[in-house]
């Protein structure tokens, strides 16, 4: 329920936002729209429909008890990891090159996702990141970062 | 030339050669797609799109047309031997298609749908191809009204079809098209919502989007079970349907036809209605209808034909009209753009090659999925047995990749990133995500339509009730909402009177 709050929230605040940035692009008038006419109708009926969800859970909240979806920490912290993982990615992938890069994060992403063995890990994201460049690179002529060493 | 010689000309594309294998690589990835879990078409196709760049734009089109059907085939086969629907399509073929397989009677259950997906694919081509060329010419005399009515009544559609909460997709579409405003003003040029990032000038992409809410998204939620699929037990038995089963189910598949083609048509309805609906006609005129739920092969019949004819009669307001009808053909129209075609009513005079090549070759990507996956069924059940473990990784490989060669844009990563990390919140938040998209992809088409109309009227809100065709849709579209509205109230008002009377 806590989790319903915060998203419409959000939300509101979301619209709010959007209201006030279109306010300053410029409105103009109905007959002649200005480029902050559209986001302004779209984030006033939205902050609307959201406060009406707010409400309506409000009404709701003092009459039923909802059961609660809990996350437990281990989920968060897989969560966590997986879009750290993704943020790495595009930061280094310019930097050491496409397949290093893709070894440490498939190795990364292989123990996140409960892999146990060493070995595993380690060959199987060998296996994945000079396959993926093979095939991609080599094979489908995708453009791919290299890294100083020329792969 | 008449509509033999324009289909005869799309032979003449669709069959060349590097178009059949585009095809042949199109709905083999859909079906395996479509088996896999945490991976649907919307993401898929969103990963090729760097590589179909490299493509003829109509072989890049018919690969991920392929895909599309060939993943409403993929996703039934969970449905049946899992009780997993592998697409949303296919939610329906639980019902009758597990039951089926629990009594050892899986494999008629997957032939019969292969068959009648087949049978309603193909026949819902043939009203393609006669309808999509009248509806585009008829199309020519809209304006802004018009298409704004459209895609109005497309946004309604699918935000009644939210399966969470209604009002929920309803503040989804509209924070898509308020996404969809940041970038240049086409109007005057201006910059909007930019914060001074150069990235963001000529919008946010669609495919960092998509493959954030429904690519990471999805891995995000499938990481709090991490669990492969347990197909151990489910029997298949032979394939071929016996004769007693084709009796059964000739008139389900023929309704099914017809039921996915009409409603394919709708726009904004795609392929997810009219199995629903095919299974409750099946359901209200059976001489048994008790039996339904239990494992009878009208249940798998009518629903499968039904969707496999709707999603290929949603190509019509796509290539027509240039409107999506569901989030996969929202995706298909962003590579039409990035590909420098403009879907819409001079698509089919302007790029013939293009409309025509890629309906023909759907008649192919039919026989070839009903030829091959037959005698294929045994090896995508070994694909269902791959752990999570392993595809999860590889998911969010081929969704960096697919993100990061777009553009060489490391910028559209980190957007992904965040999607993805919203659509995880949207949904533990019971939002969904397919309005938001529909939302996002129709923005431009909205906010043009919405303020030519304005300026046509002079500010009168009238215009879109007083024209004839843009008054029909809007009341269609009103009625859509009055539909989900006035039960709500009505509700409403139940509980403030009971409150009252306590």
């Amino acid at each position: 329920m806590k989790a319903e709050y915060l998203s419409s929230i959000a939300i509101v605040v979301i619209s709010f936002l959007a209201c006030a940035g279109a306010g300053k692009l410029g409105v103009g008038r109905i007959g002649s729209p200005g480029p902050g006419f559209f986001p302004l109708v779209l984030g006033g009926t939205t902050g609307i429909l959201s406060l009406i969800i707010l409400f309506s859970r409000l009404w709701k909240g003092r009459k039923f008890t909802a059961a609660q979806s809990r996350v437990s920490a281990g989920v968060v912290i897989k969560v966590v990891c997986i879009l750290a993982a993704l943020v790495a990615y595009g930061f280094f992938v310019e930097k050491i090159g496409y397949v290093l890069i893709t070894f440490i994060i498939f190795g990364f992403l292989l123990k996140v996702a409960g892999t146990k063995k060493w070995s595993f890990v380690v060959g199987g994201a060998a296996v994945v990141a000079v396959g993926s460049y093979i095939l991609f690179s080599w094979l489908l002529g995708v453009s791919l970062p290299t890294s100083p060493f020329g792969i | 030339m008449d509509i033999f010689s324009h289909i005869l000309y799309g032979f003449q594309i669709a069959l060349i050669p590097v178009n059949i294998l585009a095809c042949f690589a199109g709905v083999i990835l859909g079906t395996l797609v479509g088996v896999l879990p945490g991976l649907g078409p919307v993401a898929t196709m969103s990963m090729l799109l760097p590589i179909t760049l490299k493509m003829p734009p109509v072989t890049a089109v018919i690969m991920l047309s392929g895909l599309y059907y060939g993943a409403q085939y993929g996703g039934s086969i969970t449905s049946i031997l899992v009780n997993v629907p592998g697409e949303a399509t296919t939610v329906v073929t639980c019902l009758d298609g597990y039951k089926m397989a629990q009594k050892g009677r899986g494999g008629p259950a997957l032939g019969i749908s292969a068959i009648g997906s087949f049978i309603g694919g193909t026949l819902s081509l043939i009203g393609v191809m006669f309808l999509a060329a009248p509806i585009a010419s008829f199309a020519l005399k809209f304006g802004p009204p018009e298409y704004f009515a459209i895609c109005f009544l497309a946004l309604t559609i699918v935000t009644s079809l939210a399966a969470k909460s209604t009002l929920k997709g309803f503040v989804m579409a509209m924070l898509g098209m308020l996404v969809g405003t940041v970038g240049m003003d086409l109007g005057t040029g201006m910059s909007r919502f930019t914060f001074g990032i150069q990235t963001l000038a000529d919008g946010i992409g669609l495919i960092p989007v998509i493959m954030g809410l429904f690519g990471v998204g999805e891995i995000l939620l499938n990481v709090e079970k991490l669990v492969g699929m347990n197909v151990g037990d489910t029997k298949i038995g032979k394939i071929w349907p016996t004769v007693k089963d084709w009796i059964d189910s000739r008139w389900a598949i023929l309704r099914g036809t017809v039921i996915g083609f009409v409603l394919g048509l709708i726009p904004g309805s795609g392929a997810i209605i009219s199995p629903f609906v095919s299974y409750a006609v099946e359901k209200k005129i059976s001489k048994h209808p008790e039996k339904f739920g239990t494992g009878v092969i009208e249940g798998v019949a009518g629903p499968e034909t039904a969707n496999n004819a709707s999603s290929q009669a949603s190509f019509i307001p796509l290539l027509s009209l240039g409107i999506p009808s569901n989030v996969v053909t929202a995706v298909l129209l962003g590579a039409l753009m990035i590909y420098g075609v403009e879907p819409g009513p001079l698509l089919v005079a302007n790029r013939p090659d293009m409309f025509w090549g890629v309906i023909t070759s759907m008649y192919l990507g039919n026989v070839m999925l009903v030829v091959l996956n037959m005698p294929l069924i045994g090896l995508w059940v070994q694909i269902l047995r791959i752990p999570y473990r392993l595809l999860m990784p590889l998911i969010l490989l081929f969704c960096l990749i697919g993100v990061y060669s777009i553009n060489g844009n490391v910028v559209e990563v980190w957007i992904m990133a965040l999607f993805g990390l919203i659509g995880y919140l949207m949904n533990k938040c019971s939002y969904e995500p397919a309005p938001f998209v529909m939302g996002l992809v129709l923005s431009p088409i909205v906010e043009d339509s919405f303020r030519q109309s304005l300026v046509l009227s002079d500010g009168s809100f009238l215009i879109f009730f007083t024209r004839p065709l843009s008054g029909v849709l809007m009341l269609i579209s009103v009625a859509v909402l009055a539909g989900y509205c006035v039960p709500l109230f009505k509700r409403k008002i139940e509980v403030i009177k009971e409150n009252v009377a306590d």
